[in-house]
């Protein structure tokens, strides 16, 4: 049995800091199966030379529950990207980067994922 | 003369040459009264201006040329690396820092300063339409600074600098806007 994840954001593009986000996920799997709950976090995170640095700026959980075949599993989450950033940026030294994770909570199994970026950047006014 | 004796008058020449320049730099410092940088506290948005102004009160006399104030941008970054040396591994903290971006301007003085006199000097310098926001995070920085330069016929007498925050923002398309 497989598991098909796809984490889609909305508004398409990139997100201002300070605005709001929505994240859908949709889960299908290849056979009857169940899903306990289905796990989303936004976190931004540095690389370049220095240590990684990361921030987990949301986590959330939605029921889960039965998928087969063409009857997918969805769930919504709604992000508010925080009007301090940080945004994404690539620097000489520094990149800052933005991921969305949505991940499934499967009983006896490796709980699938799927990871998606989101490009933050400043807001105007 | 031996050698020794040239190279110990030598040295006691350079360090009487060194402690001297500090003294006078010190001393004109101090004339000039201690100018201090004025920027505002609230944060600004990129593409906006950023107005500079230092001043102090003239204690003595003293000719000034100019002020050079500059606008930076710098990162940060820190990491650990393993050394290995005779067989004895050790963690060592890394550091590096560098100047992504920069901006001058220049204030025009020219002229004696009398004792008492209140000395002033102005400049706008303009963020870029887009960069890295002020960052903090345990091991990597982004930061925003003015720093200036007052200048008499020799160099630089007076220095000093004042980090800023640039939050993320971009300024709004005003006309003639100021803050």
């Amino acid at each position: 049995m497989t598991w098909r994840i796809d984490v889609r954001v909305e508004p398409d593009g990139p997100a201002e800091a300070g605005s709001t986000v929505w994240v859908w996920v949709k889960a299908e799997s290849s056979e009857a199966a169940a899903c306990r709950a289905i796990h989303c976090e936004v976190k931004w995170m540095t690389g370049g030379r220095g240590t990684s640095d990361e921030g987990l700026v949301f986590k959330k959980d939605a029921p889960g529950g039965s998928s087969q075949p063409g009857s997918p599993l969805t769930a919504e989450f709604t992000l508010a990207v925080p009007a301090a950033g940080p945004v994404s940026y690539q620097g000489r030294l520094i990149a800052i980067g933005w991921t969305v994770r949505a991940w499934l909570d499967i009983a006896w199994a490796t709980d699938p994922e799927a990871t998606v970026p989101l490009v933050v950047v400043p807001r105007k006014g | 003369m031996d050698p020794v004796t040239i190279a110990v008058a030598a040295s006691v020449l350079a360090l009487g040459g060194t402690a001297y320049a500090v003294w006078a730099s010190r001393a004109k410092q101090r004339a000039l009264g201690g100018p201090r940088l004025t920027l505002s506290t609230t944060p600004y948005a990129f593409g906006e201006a950023v107005p500079c102004r230092v001043s102090s009160v003239v204690r003595a006399p003293i000719r000034v040329e100019r002020v050079r104030f500059q606008l930076s941008c710098s990162e940060a970054v820190t990491w650990t690396e393993t050394v290995r040396r005779g067989g004895k591994t050790r963690r060592v903290q890394r550091s590096q820092s560098e100047t992504v971006w920069s901006a001058e301007a220049v204030a025009p003085i020219g002229r004696e300063l009398r004792k008492g006199e209140r000395f002033e000097a102005e400049a706008d310098l303009k963020l870029p339409e887009e960069g890295g926001p002020t960052f903090t995070a345990p091991h990597n920085s982004v930061g925003w600074q003015v720093a200036f330069v007052v200048d008499d016929t020799t160099g630089g007498i007076a220095r000093g600098a004042e980090m800023l925050i640039v939050e993320p923002r971009r300024r709004s398309v005003v006309p003639g806007a100021r803050r």
